[in-house]
C-alpha cells in the first residue's frame, strides 16, 4: 500500500499570514504611500529648509506679523470649532442612539447627512445668503426690532466658525455614534436601579465608556480644521485668513514656495501634536477602538 | 450586546446597527463624490492637453471674462472649432505661471492678463514671444502700438484695459467722495467702504492718490507712506475683494456704499443698483493683453486665437459697447459711437495710465507689505 503522505501542518491554510505574504499584500500601498506620500513630503521638507536661508527660513516665517497672527487664527478658530462640534455632535449623536422616535431619529440623521451631500462652495454660498449686510438673519432681526441697522456678519470670524462648524458637524456625529452603538443602555437602567439619578448614570457609567470616541472625534475634527481654506477665504475674507490661505498666497500671488513650506510644515506639526495628545490621553488601543 | 440593543431601541434591534450602517454608507458616498469631483477637475485640467483642438484660457472672472465668453470665445470655437476652456483664477497670473513653470506643468494656453502681470511674466521671461508671422499678420488691424511692450518684444496684444476707479452707492451714501483724497477722508465722506486688494500695484497707487501723492511720483512706489495709509483706512474698510466677482457681490448686495474697483465691476453692478455713480478722477489704468505663457500645450491655438481676435474688429466694438472697455483693433471709433467712445476709460479725464513695468519691479515687496497691513 502507498504510504499517504500527510501534509505538513505549516503549509495548511492558516488565518494569519507570513511576513513576506503580508509584506507582498501590502506592497501596493506601500508604493502609493511613497510616490504620495514619502516623496511629497520629502520634497515639502527640502523647500521649506532649503533655499534661500535654510533653517532661517522658519525665523522668517515668524519674523512676519501676518503669518504668526494666521497661525493663531488657524489653530484658535480651530479650537472653537471643534469645542463646539464635539459638545453638539455627542448631544446629536446620543440623541440618535437613544431615540425611539423615527422621526427625530430621521430628523437627526438628515441634519448629519446633508452637509456631507453638499458642495462645499454650496454650503459657503447658503451661509453668505444668511449672513449678507441685507440678508436673511439682518432682515429678521430688523423685522423684529432687534438690530436698527445692519450688523458685519459676513466677513467676520463668527461667520468662520459658524460655517466651519456646520461642514464639520458630520464628522463628530458619525465616529461618536459609532461609539454610542456600543454601550450597553442596560448598564444605564442597572444604574438608577441601583440608586443613581440619570445624569450620574449619565456621567459615571456612559461619559467613561464613550471618553475614547469623544477624544477621537476631537481629534479628527481639530486636524480637518486646521487646514481649511475656502470658508475662512469668502466667509471670513481677507483681513482674517487661515493659514492654508497663507500658502495659498505665498505660491500663487507671491511665488514664495519657501515660506509656503515652512507653513504647510507648521501646519503638520501643529496636527501631528494634536494626534499625539489624543494618543497619549486615551492610549492605543482605545483609540484604535474608536476610530474604527 | 443584543439584548442592550434591544432595549435601546424599543425592540428594534437591527436599527442602529442599520442606521450605522446607513451613515457609512452616506460617508462613503460622500467621500466618493468628494473623489468624483476631484477627478473630474483633472479631467478639465487633462483636456487642455494634446493637439490644437482645446485652448485654455485664464481669466479674471466676473462681467470681464463674461463678455470675452459671449464676443469671442464661443464665437472663435464656432468658427474654428477648438473648444474653448475658461478658467478663472482671480489675479497673480504673473506668480501663477511662475508656480506651473516651476512645477513643469502650464495649465493655461492664453491669458487674459493685467499690465502689472504682463509686465512682470515679461520681466521675468515666462511668455512665448508672437511669431514674426503673426506679427505680419496683425499689425494692419490693429491700432500702433498694440502689440506690447514694443515692437521689437511682441509679447501680448492689447486689450481691455481695466481702471480702478471709485464707486459710490446714492442710495446708501448721502456724500460721495469724487477722488481718492476724498475716498480715505473718513470723517467727511462716512460709509461703509471696499477696496480691491488682488493687485498690490493698484491698490498701493491707489493709497498713495489718496494720501496727496501725485500721478507722476508714482514711482518708485513709497512703499511705507502707501502702507501707513492703507493702515488709516483699515478700520473703515468692510471688504478687501480679493477677485472681481467678490467686489461685484458686495457692491449689488449693498454690503459697501462707497468702492474702488474695476470699471467692468462697476458698470456691470450698475444694471442691478442704478443708483450707482462713477468717479473717474483718480482712476488708474492698467493695460491689458492677451498673452501666452511659455511652454503653453496648445501655443499654436493661442495664436490662432490672437490672429482670430485681431481679424474681428467688429465683435471688439460689440465687447466695447457692452463693458465700456477699450480693445486693441486699428480704427475702432469707425465701429463705434462718438458716445461709446467718449466715454472709454481711456478718454476720461483724470484717468492715469499706469506704467506696468515699473510696478512690476516692486510687486513682490508690495504684495508682502499689504498683507502684513491687511492680516496684521
Amino acid at each position: 500500500m502507498p504510504r499517504i503522505r500527510r501534509r505538513p501542518r505549516n503549509k495548511g491554510w492558516q488565518s494569519t499570514f507570513s511576513g513576506p505574504v503580508g509584506l507582498a499584500l501590502i506592497a501596493p500601498f506601500l508604493a502609493v504611500a511613497v510616490v504620495f506620500i514619502g516623496y511629497p513630503f520629502v520634497e515639502l521638507l527640502r523647500t521649506a529648509f532649503g533655499e534661500p536661508n535654510g533653517l532661517g527660513n522658519v525665523g522668517d516665517f515668524f519674523d512676519s506679523p501676518a503669518a504668526r497672527k494666521t497661525l493663531w487664527t488657524t489653530c484658535f478658530t480651530s479650537l472653537i470649532v471643534t469645542v463646539i462640534v464635539v459638545v453638539v455632535g455627542a448631544v446629536l449623536a446620543w440623541s440618535l442612539r437613544t431615540t425611539r422616535s423615527r422621526l427625530v431619529r430621521m430628523v437627526i440623521a438628515m441634519a448629519v447627512f446633508m452637509p456631507l451631500w453638499m458642495g462645499a462652495v454650496m454650503k459657503i454660498y447658503a451661509f453668505t445668503v444668511l449672513f449678507e449686510r441685507f440678508g436673511v438673519v439682518n432682515r429678521t432681526l430688523t423685522w423684529l426690532g432687534v438690530i436698527d441697522e445692519p450688523m458685519q456678519l459676513l466677513r467676520t470670524q463668527f461667520a468662520v466658525v459658524a460655517g466651519m462648524t456646520y461642514q464639520m458637524l458630520p464628522y463628530a456625529v458619525l465616529p461618536m455614534y459609532a461609539v454610542y452603538v456600543t454601550i450597553d443602555l442596560n448598564l444605564i437602567q442597572a444604574s438608577e436601579s441601583m440608586g443613581a439619578s440619570r445624569i450620574r448614570a449619565l456621567r459615571d457609567v456612559v461619559a467613561p465608556l464613550a471618553l475614547p470616541g469623544l477624544l477621537a472625534s476631537t481629534v479628527i475634527v481639530y486636524v480637518i480644521c486646521i487646514g481649511y481654506y475656502l470658508t475662512p477665504v469668502l466667509l471670513g475674507g481677507a483681513t482674517a485668513p487661515f493659514t492654508a490661505s497663507l500658502i495659498a498666497d505665498d505660491i500663487f500671488n507671491l511665488f514664495d514656495p519657501a515660506q509656503a513650506a515652512v507653513a504647510s510644515v507648521l501646519l503638520l506639526v501643529v496636527a501631528g501634536l494634536v494626534i499625539l495628545i489624543g494618543w497619549r490621553l486615551v492610549g492605543k488601543e482605545r483609540m484604535r477602538r474608536a476610530l474604527g | 450586546m443584543s439584548s442592550q440593543r434591544t432595549h435601546a431601541s424599543g425592540g428594534g434591534r437591527q436599527r442602529p446597527a442599520r442606521l450605522a450602517a446607513l451613515m457609512v454608507g452616506a460617508l462613503a458616498l460622500a467621500v466618493a463624490s468628494t473623489a468624483a469631483a476631484c477627478g473630474s477637475d483633472s479631467d478639465s485640467g487633462s483636456g487642455s492637453g494634446g493637439g490644437s483642438k482645446s485652448l485654455v484660457v485664464a481669466g479674471w472672472g466676473g462681467s470681464f471674462t463674461a463678455a470675452n465668453k459671449e464676443f469671442f470665445y464661443d464665437q472663435f470655437e464656432k468658427d474654428t472649432g477648438i473648444k474653448v476652456t475658461v478658467a478663472t483664477p482671480g489675479g497673480g497670473f504673473a506668480a501663477k505661471v511662475a508656480a506651473q513653470r516651476a512645477g513643469n506643468n502650464i495649465e493655461w494656453d492664453l491669458l487674459e492678463a493685467p499690465g502689472g502681470d504682463t509686465s512682470k511674466l515679461v520681466l521675468d521671461g515666462n511668455l512665448e514671444k508672437f511669431p514674426a508671422s503673426l506679427v505680419q499678420q496683425i499689425t494692419p488691424l490693429v491700432a500702433d502700438g498694440a502689440i506690447r511692450p514694443g515692437p521689437s518684444e511682441p509679447y501680448y496684444l492689447d486689450h481691455g484695459g481695466t481702471v480702478n476707479l471709485i464707486g459710490c452707492n446714492t442710495k446708501l451714501i448721502k456724500k460721495c467722495p469724487t477722488n481718492p483724497r476724498e475716498f480715505f477722508d473718513v470723517k467727511n465722506f462716512p460709509g461703509t467702504r471696499g477696496i480691491t486688494a488682488n493687485n498690490p500695484i493698484f491698490t498701493s497707487l491707489f493709497a498713495l492718490a489718496g494720501d496727496g501723492v501725485q500721478p507722476q511720483q508714482y514711482f518708485p512706489v513709497d512703499v511705507d507712506r502707501a502702507m501707513n495709509a492703507l493702515k488709516r483706512i483699515k478700520p473703515n474698510v468692510q471688504v478687501w475683494s480679493t477677485s472681481p466677482a467678490q467686489m461685484q457681490q458686495a457692491v449689488v448686495d449693498g454690503e459697501v456704499g462707497i468702492m474702488q474697483a474695476p470699471n467692468t465691476v462697476l458698470i456691470s453692478a450698475m444694471k442691478e443698483v442704478p443708483q450707482l455713480k462713477l468717479f473717474w478722477d483718480g482712476g488708474l489704468l492698467f493695460d491689458e493683453g492677451w498673452c501666452v505663457p511659455k511652454g503653453a500645450k496648445n501655443k499654436e491655438a493661442a495664436f490662432a486665437f490672437v490672429k482670430w481676435y485681431a481679424e474681428h474688429r467688429e465683435l471688439q466694438a460689440k465687447f466695447t459697447e457692452k463693458i465700456y472697455s477699450g480693445t486693441g483693433g486699428r480704427d475702432m471709433q469707425k465701429y463705434l459711437s462718438p458716445e461709446v467712445v467718449k466715454n472709454l476709460p481711456i478718454n476720461k479725464t483724470g484717468v492715469t495710465l499706469v506704467d506696468g513695468k515699473s510696478g512690476a519691479k516692486q510687486q513682490l515687496e508690495l504684495g508682502k507689505r499689504l498683507r502684513e497691513v491687511l492680516v496684521g
